[in-house]
């Protein structure tokens, strides 16, 4: 493969016959973006922070799946039973038990990883897509299972947990500016973390096994472990991202145990782009905000006879049905390509970073 | 009671085999999962409803219909939405028939609302066959079950169609080579699950109500298909049974809780004990 490498202005770029690469770790673009966060709160009023807040939650639970999707590729439908294992528990931990609440997070996300460990194990050792089918069974199961144990979860009336969260020094009410600061610090340190997983050894190792499961095993690979390893990270997060959503909602209940829910995340990852983790951030935005849009647009332009969650849905199925046939890698794969064209300008043959992201996605 | 327990069990596992197969054709040609199946069949017993309501067909008609433009449904889905994906890895794949259950199911939502639809074409008296009564819906399931797996068997042993997409499941490129016009082959499975998705959804219909949601006892029936190792086509059948047969004997010991979720729970008990299924074929594969 030859390889050589131009200059242009700042920016040494490495062009070879295959890829384009982009030698260029200085992102300077994290400090406005992290400053802009953490000022935001200035500016909005009390709901708005309240759908900032929820908005948070929903971001940690799609790098949560981006992190099993996009970097193992392995299809889970049962994000969101590990959401409502996450916000039981903590309910169960804090408010039953009355342990910590910091504590009680952990207790959450570990749980749902321990959870993780006991359908991975059985459903990861074949190839092929029997996850979606096992998890997809398991959000049935706990559905039943929480109204089963009314005892412990209060069945069908749902769960009520305290709004008010401890962290130490201070008391945080979770429709304040504190709140926010406090969970925002959690998604950038999840974003940061899954970044960094992603490169690091075990992140290469889950991305070998997406890109060939039979290659990454003939070079040595651990597939059961690093699958289970990567399921159970994500359960991690996704239980997390619940308990959270638990206590911005003050309650839970055995409806939001739900297939479509996981959906909704899957969503998120298809139309962001799956396997970078800011795709799952941009597609976690744009969908939490995309109802508030429709219902805009349909009072405008339709009579009031439609009834707006079928209109939702039908939109939600037709943006998948429409990035995966145009654009698989979502909207951040195709300012990738957008950026690719404009930084290699005098040297751009016409596909080849459209080349490369396909190559990620084999 | 149980011998009622087991003719309703079979019965119900005619109807898990029927959407089972579906599962295990596309899988064998494609192995894609098509999520949308349970809904392919919800949409055609809808045409089946409109039929015989909005067109006044009488039912045979009405059912063929039904039967038609299932195959015209699936063979559509196709070509619109999966073709342009062949070559792409399977996951884009699978949340693209995602997509499609969803799109199908609003549709639906909106044409015929949610309103729970009656479509009861074989109402009677139960039978009585040696002491024991069988209601003709049950019967008539039975009975058209198991000829339509009959005409299955003739279909991929004798048909060349059959060989062909027999071919196209052992070895792609090797098919390919051998000048079967795969694209076209993959069409028509997509068409048969579809045609077969139509028939599973009009025998479901008398027995639960017409609705937008109903796909979802479609999902039901992946756990039979994995019993009879996902792409093995009397594999299918004996796990749709096997499923259907122990859910209902179960649901007559066991409280409602555990029979709403027992084909996943079995599904757990599958991959636990013998994750490859009853019907397991040994494949390689190249990097």
């Amino acid at each position: 493969m030859r390889t050589f490498s131009v200059k242009i202005g700042s920016r040494r770029i490495t062009l070879s016959d295959r890829m384009i690469q982009e030698n260029d770790y200085r992102k300077w673009w994290i400090i406005p973006v992290v400053a802009g966060v953490y000022l935001l709160p200035l500016f909005l009023n009390e709901y708005s922070i309240y759908l900032m807040n929820m908005l948070a939650a929903t971001i940690i639970g799609a790098v949560a799946l981006d992190i099993l999707c996009g970097f193992c590729g392995q299809l889970s439908l049962g994000h969101a039973a590990f959401i409502g294992i996450g916000a039981y528990s903590y309910g169960i931990c804090h408010m039953t038990l009355a342990i910590n609440p910091i504590f009680s997070l952990f207790i959450a996300g570990f749980t749902g990883a321990f959870v993780s460990l006991l359908i991975g194990i059985p459903s990861l050792r074949l190839k092929g897509l029997y996850l979606a089918i096992a998890t997809m069974g398991f959000t049935f199961i706990t559905d039943e299972a929480v109204r089963f144990l009314r005892a412990w979860t209060n069945g069908v009336e749902g769960f009520k947990i305290s709004r008010i969260i401890d962290i130490g020094f201070v008391q945080l009410n979770s429709g304040d500016a504190g709140f926010y600061y406090f969970i925002y610090t959690l998604v950038i340190v999840a974003v940061i973390f899954s970044r960094l997983l992603l490169e690091s050894k075990i992140g290469r190792a889950f991305t070998s096994i997406r890109d060939s499961d039979v290659a990454a095993e003939v070079s040595g690979i651990n597939i059961l472990l690093y699958k289970v390893l990567c399921f159970a990270i994500s359960s991690f997060f996704a239980s997390l991202s619940g308990a959270l959503m638990g206590i911005i909602i003050g309650m839970i209940s055995p409806e939001d145990i739900n297939i479509m829910q996981s959906i909704n995340y899957l969503i998120m990852l298809v139309i962001g782009g799956m396997g970078v983790v800011y795709g799952a951030v941009i597609g976690a935005v744009l969908i939490t905000f995309l109802p508030e849009w429709i219902s805009m647009l349909s009072n405008s332009f339709l009579p009031m006879t439609v009834d707006l969650s079928i209109l939702q849905y039908l939109i939600f199925g037709l943006l998948i049905l429409f990035f995966i046939v145009f654009e698989p890698n979502g909207v951040y794969g195709r300012w990738t390509v957008v950026k690719g064209y404009f930084k290699t300008f005098p040297f751009n043959e016409r596909k080849v970073g459209r080349i490369a992201w396909i190559y990620r996605w084999r | 009671m149980i011998i009622d327990g087991l003719i309703n069990g079979i019965a119900l596992g005619c109807i898990y085999a029927l959407v089972a197969l579906g599962f295990v054709l596309i899988y064998k040609a494609t192995h894609v999962i098509n999520f949308a199946q349970g809904e392919i069949m919800m949409f055609c017993s809808y045409i089946c409803y409109a039929g015989s309501t909005t067109f006044h067909f009488n039912f045979i008609l009405s059912f063929f219909f039904a039967v038609i433009a299932g195959f015209l449904l699936g063979a559509l889905l196709e070509r619109l939405f999966i073709r342009p994906l062949i070559g792409y890895p399977i996951l884009p794949v699978v949340i693209a028939t995602i997509g499609i259950a969803m799109v199908l199911q609003s549709v639906a939502a909106l044409i015929w609302t949610f309103e729970p639809q009656k479509l009861d074409p074989f109402s009677g008296s139960p039978y009585q066959l040696w002491k024991v009564s069988i209601s003709p819906v049950h019967l008539w399931t039975i009975i058209i079950t198991f000829i339509l797996i009959f005409l299955f068997s003739l279909f991929f042993r004798h048909s060349l169609v059959g060989i062909k997409l027999r071919a196209i499941a052992e070895d792609l490129i090797g098919s390919m080579a051998s000048g079967i016009p795969v694209r076209r082959m993959y069409n028509f499975t997509w068409g048969l699950a579809g045609a077969i998705g139509a028939v599973a959804g009009i025998l479901v219909a008398p027995v639960i109500f017409i609705h937008p949601h109903m796909g979802s006892i479609g999902l039901r029936a992946l756990p039979a298909a994995v019993l009879g190792s996902f792409g093995s086509i009397p594999g299918a059948v004996v796990g749709g049974i096997v499923l259907g047969v122990s859910e209902t004997i179960a649901g007559l010991y066991l409280p409602k809780e555990i029979k709403d979720v027992f084909p996943w729970l079995l599904l757990f008990l599958v991959l636990l004990i013998r994750p490859e299924g009853i019907f397991y074929t040994y494949e390689q594969k190249k990097v």
